[in-house]
């Protein structure tokens, strides 16, 4: 638990420092309330002395009206706090999640591989969300409750010392056990919540799959795997609210057990005139008024030991280092560039060679069309051209400069990318295509749309470019979702192309579309073209052929189709599309 | 819509849980009433008021076995009855809703199938939580008419104004409830909003990284967020308010009290010990509960209603009342499997027709418009045409995944009215464009619950083409897949969709497009194993070559109609739009 308090100061250093007039502000409404909340009940002790000794009622009802005063400002000051609170703790996370998110947006796709979207998408919002209450009062709270305790102990020591100590013993022993508790049931409600994200699991696969299970025939099946999870969920349940309400039973049996010892305690005192009756009562709503500040210290150390976890994977995200690193060199030469792989060898596990010793050069403005079977290594050589990874050996240049040596945002800047799966956000039909860019002109984008023949398609959306696309690009169809993927790169308008060609998944149509669109793409670019289909290889400068990781064959097209003795030119007799699959 | 009958046959349901909750709620809160009368005798006995009696340490030590009773047995026998009760309502309405959903139609409804997860669990737990109120309400309510009548018998009117506020209270919840549900939605879509932009970034992170759009869509997330705040703000507020009225009513309460009381006191005609009872009955605010609870329950039954319009939209096609069904949970003892329907000599397919079948999609306004075509025994019937021109609509219409507007299916000669039904195994299979895998073992998503031996699950997989892939997994068939498990590409998820069609061996095997996600010579294959079986009869959507060639029949479908149909030789000859698709170089506008 010191460990992650450790580290949470630390991230609380952070992203609190930037609101700290708002966390003063937080603590002295605390301390207000404190002193308020110690005051009320000497109100009653004064009053109910008075009453019994016959005071004139004015005095009395001044007394209720200081009670009341006291107690509504009590409450003022809760709703603020909590408001206060509230909203420091969203603006600290939110922060929290922006960089987090950012950070991760930036790690290379070695990290992104080893990782589900969903897995991150629970420590990014999940975690983060656990951590709310630590951003905002934790702190507070716990200093609020210790302030109030060690009030009380005071102010009943005042009274007198036998009870300032039963006061301190029990809450000493009350913290003791209930953390105790806590060991002991948390585990239960692992299993509990466990059980129930089984059921939740089994559900939503269930009811995205109800089509599959009817017409395999498998209801009964189903229903019968149903009844197994409900059961497990019903009965994890059970367990978990019957053990930890019995043992907060205990422990709040012995807790209650503080008002019958002060009872006794002054009732003793009271019957040897030691006190007054209106004490007895004071002591009495103070032994209640004890249960706040336990229950809040103990509830924030809970939170605190459930929050740990979460805090330490937050902050080892936060510690990952991106293996590619930004390069410190000068930006790239204008116009277009040159590509180069001089002597690459890359494995994404060590051992599994996947690209081995790749040599060759394309002239600025010509195109490149890589065949060779799937797992032969055409992706792989892409990824690097983009530096989701670096080579193991060897160089990967862009204008002549080392990859390694140049900034990553200009290497990005310049090279564009269109591949098969085109990932569509939920989010406008602008920006989608700009990738968030508000400072490219609609007029552009309207243009661009129209050269790719989505000018129907356009003109068909209800609210034009602020039209909302759906989750997963929702109602496109494959062929308009791989269109507005060449959209975003004309916008881009990049020096160097890189295009992961679609292979059967479109109909004869759509297809004739993209050809036009990959025709307009090579023009005045340098290109690099994982080719699926004879119509896009015949429009290519050079072609090279990989296998297993190596340059098969590499040459002018023109001059391999004319070599029959060329893997190319067997390609080409056999058709391209069943030697490549 | 009114949730009552329905809430009623779910208490019904739990009734025997619900009377335990109800009946320890009943305990633990009149314990309020021996223990006000307690503190009563304490005070006095203490201040000499009542020198007669039991002594105060007689009553102290009552006091305290009364509060370790309560806490230690009472409390936690009603919570626990409360959260089974709560589990078993919860559990039996998620299984009317999923059983309903897997018996009839899909209507689509337009619900994603996170939107029906998201019902399954909240709209679920707000249907049946005013259920779980009753127990509360019933214990306070009883208790609290003891303790009136105790405290009237002091002081009526001390009683009747101090409970005063409580009242308040309830009309302030009330007052309040409406807006605090409509902040609570606008939270939760706020937050739904977030989560389901960082969860795309996040599956998009190549893509962004390519557009050096980092930075940009960081921006758009904390757009959102910020949205989320100011939404979740705004519940704060609410919540604040009402935390604050509520404590503050305890206040007022006891001050009023205290006002009320002095006088009183200061004659004695109220005594210390009255005092004491007023504050632990009134203080010990079962009445400002009370209040509280009723106002919750009012806003319970809100929710409730507005929840079971949108249970009720997941399954518009069965009356509401199957949401509150009976029949067991089978939460003991063994849980019945039921045996796989075995194929008899009534599911015997001599042909399927379709005549003049005619479905437009409602939003696009496409479809198909008058489709024929028959589907004689052991032929191999391939649909085609261009994308959009109607051929999975077909396939699903047929299936009973979308309702005809007009014409007739009919099988064996004899009128179908229940596609949906008729069309599944034993009679026939279907292999879906995107099947679905569960994450379960290989084995388990072929078979489902199939009872089929080895041999026979290794010939499905044969058949399938996927014998070299389950090869080259490490555990074989039995490799955890689906969302959970190892990813497997496109190809390979309809190839096992094809492996579990073809271990059903229906009469009747339908393929929806299998060409987006598998190879040319993958497809061959596929065809080539099929006509081993004997006697097979297949229909299917395809463009692929492989397929026309062996096809007794092609239908070209072109904008929802049938452009030509008969045999490849003939249609190459006659139809321009199959040379096209043959040739496979379609000009045109782009499918829209």
């Amino acid at each position: 638990m010191l460990g992650s308090l450790r580290l949470y100061s630390a991230l609380q250093g952070r992203y609190l420092r930037p609101y700290w007039p708002l966390v003063l502000l937080l603590g002295v409404l605390l301390l207000g309330m404190t002193a308020l909340q110690l005051v009320a009940p000497q109100i009653v002790r004064h009053f109910i002395d008075r009453a019994v000794e016959q005071e004139a009622l004015n005095s009395l009802y001044a007394a209720v009206g200081l009670f009341v005063a006291a107690g509504l400002s009590v409450r003022v000051l809760q709703a603020v706090t909590d408001y206060l609170g509230r909203d420091v703790a969203w603006r600290a996370t939110n922060r929290l999640r922006a960089d987090l998110t950012l950070h991760v947006l930036r790690l290379d796709m070695g990290f992104h591989n080893a990782r589900t979207p969903g897995d991150l998408l629970e420590q990014i919002d999940g975690d983060i969300e656990r951590l709310t209450n630590f951003f905002s009062q934790f702190f507070v709270r716990l200093v609020g409750a210790m302030l109030l305790l060690a009030g009380l102990v005071v102010v009943t020591w005042l009274e007198d010392w036998r009870f300032g100590l039963s006061v301190g013993i029990f809450a000493g022993f009350f913290l003791l056990s209930r953390m105790r508790l806590l060991a002991f049931i948390v585990p239960l409600w692992q299993v509990e919540s466990q059980a129930r994200a089984e059921l939740y699991g089994f559900l939503g696969e269930r009811l995205a799959g109800v089509r599959d299970i009817r017409k395999s025939g498998a209801v009964a099946y189903t229903m019968a795997r149903f009844y197994e999870v409900l059961r497990v969920r019903l009965f994890s349940w059970l367990k978990a609210a019957a053990v930890s309400r019995l043992a907060w039973g205990f422990v709040s049996a012995f807790n209650s057990t503080r008002f019958s010892v002060g009872l006794a305690v002054g009732a003793y005192l009271f019957m040897r005139g030691e006190i007054t009756i209106g004490t007895v009562y004071l002591i009495y709503q103070y032994l209640e008024l004890l249960w706040v500040p336990i229950n809040s210290i103990s509830r924030e150390f809970e939170d605190l030991q459930m929050a740990g976890a979460s805090i330490r994977r937050v902050k080892e995200l936060l510690d990952t280092e991106p293996k590619v690193r930004d390069g410190r060199g000068a930006d790239l030469p204008e116009g277009p560039l040159d590509v180069e792989f001089s002597g690459v060898s890359f494995a994404y596990r060590p051992g599994v060679t996947v690209l081995d010793d790749v040599s060759f050069r394309l002239e600025p403005g010509r195109s490149l069309g890589l065949l060779g079977r799937t797992g032969s290594g055409k992706t792989t050589m892409s990824r690097l051209l983009f530096r989701f990874y670096d080579p193991d050996r060897g160089e990967v240049r862009l204008g002549g400069a080392d990859l390694r040596r140049m900034p990553l945002k200009a290497l990005r800047g310049r090279v564009g990318l269109v591949t098969q799966e085109v990932q569509l956000f939920q989010a406008s039909v602008r920006d989608n295509l700009t990738f968030f860019d508000r400072t490219v002109p609609d007029s552009r984008i309207e243009s661009t749309l129209d050269e790719l023949g989505l000018g129907p398609w356009y003109a068909a959306l209800p609210d034009g470019l602020d039209t909302e696309l759906a989750a997963g690009g929702g109602q496109l169809s494959a062929g308009e979702a791989q269109l507005l993927a060449f959209a975003r790169v004309f916008l881009k308008d990049p020096d160097c192309v890189v295009l992961d060609e679609a292979s059967s998944r479109l109909d004869p149509a759509t297809e004739r579309l993209i050809e036009r669109a990959v025709t307009r793409l090579l023009s005045g670019r340098t290109a690099v073209i994982i080719a699926h289909r004879l119509s896009t290889v015949q429009q290519l400068d050079r072609i090279m052929i990989v296998q297993d990781g190596r340059v098969q064959e590499h040459g002018p097209r023109e001059a391999l189709a004319a070599d029959p003795s060329s893997r190319f030119a067997g390609l080409l007799r056999t058709g391209l599309e069943e030697a490549l699959s | 819509m009114s949730t009552t009958p329905y809430l009623l046959r779910l208490a019904w349901r739990g009734a025997p849980v619900l009377a335990l909750a109800g009946l320890f709620a009943l305990i633990d809160w009149g314990f309020v009433v021996p223990y006000g009368l307690l503190m009563r005798a304490i005070f006095d006995s203490i201040t000499g008021e009542t020198p007669a009696g039991l002594n105060v340490w007689t009553l102290i030590a009552v006091l305290t076995a009364i509060n370790w009773f309560d806490l230690v047995v009472v409390r936690p026998v009603g919570g626990v009855s409360t959260q089974f009760l709560q589990g078993l309502l919860e559990g039996r309405v998620q299984r009317n809703l999923i059983e309903t959903l897997l018996e009839s139609r899909p209507t689509g409804a337009g619900i994603s199938a996170g939107g029906m997860l998201n019902r399954f669990r909240d709209d679920v737990e707000a249907l049946t939580a005013p259920v779980l109120k009753l127990a509360t309400i019933f214990g306070v309510t009883v208790s609290g008419a003891a303790s009136i009548y105790i405290m009237a018998t002091i002081d009526p009117l001390i009683t009747v104004v101090a409970l005063l506020p409580g009242v308040l209270v309830f009309g302030f919840t009330k007052a309040l409830g409406g807006r605090i549900d409509a902040v609570r939605r606008r939270t939760r879509e706020t937050t739904g909003q977030v989560s389901s932009s960082l969860g795309e970034f996040l599956g998009a992170v190549q893509a962004i990284q390519v557009a050096n759009a980092e930075e940009r869509a960081v921006d758009h997330f904390q757009a959102l967020s910020a949205g989320r705040r100011s939404a979740d703000l705004k519940e704060g507020i609410l919540d604040a308010l009402m935390r604050s009225v509520n404590g503050s009513t305890v206040v007022v309460t006891t001050a009023i009290l205290l006002a009320l009381a002095a006088p009183l006191m200061r004659d004695g005609s109220v005594t210390v010990g009255d005092f004491a009872l007023f504050v632990t009955m009134i203080g010990g605010n079962f009445m400002v509960f009370l209040m509280q609870s009723l106002g919750e329950f009012l806003a319970e039954l809100r929710r409730s209603r507005v929840s079971l319009e949108r249970l009720v939209e997941l399954v518009p096609e069965s009356p509401p009342r199957t949401l509150v069904r009976g029949g067991s949970l089978h939460v003991r003892g063994p849980i019945p499997e039921e045996p796989y329907p075995a194929k008899t000599a009534e599911h015997r397919l001599e042909s399927v027709e379709l005549s003049g079948l005619t479905h437009r999609h409602p939003e696009s306004g496409r479809g198909i418009e008058d489709v024929s075509l028959t589907v004689p025994r052991g032929s191999f019937v391939v649909i085609t045409g261009r994308i959009g021109s109607g051929k999975t609509t077909l396939l699903e219409v047929m299936l009973g995944l979308l309702p005809p507007d007009a014409g007739e299916i009919r099988l064996n000669g004899e009128t179908v009215d229940n596609p949906w039904d008729v069309f599944a195994p034993p009679l026939c299979a279907y292999t879906p464009q995107a099947p679905w895998l569960f994450s379960d073992t290989l084995r388990a998503n072929i078979l489902m619950g199939l009872g089929a031996s080895d041999a026979e699950l290794a010939a499905a997989v044969r058949l399938g083409v996927m014998e070299e892939d389950v090869e080259s997994l490490e555990a074989g068939l039995e490799t955890v897949v689906g969302p959970r498990g190892v990813r497997l590409s496109g190809g390979q998820v309809q190839r096992t969709a094809a492996a579990r069609m073809y271990a059903r061996q229906p009469e009747l095997l339908v393929f929806d497009d299998l060409s987006s996600a598998l190879d040319v010579e993958t497809e061959q294959r596929l065809w080539a194993r099929l006509f081993e079986l004997p006697e097979t009869t297949a229909l299917v959507v395809s463009h692929r070559r492989a397929a026309y060639r062996r096809a007794d029949h092609i239908v070209v479908l072109k904008n929802g109609r049938v452009d030509a149909e008969g045999r490849l030789d003939d249609l190459l000859r006659i139809s321009e739009e199959m040379q096209r698709l043959w040739a496979g170089d379609v000009q045109g506008p782009a499918a829209t």
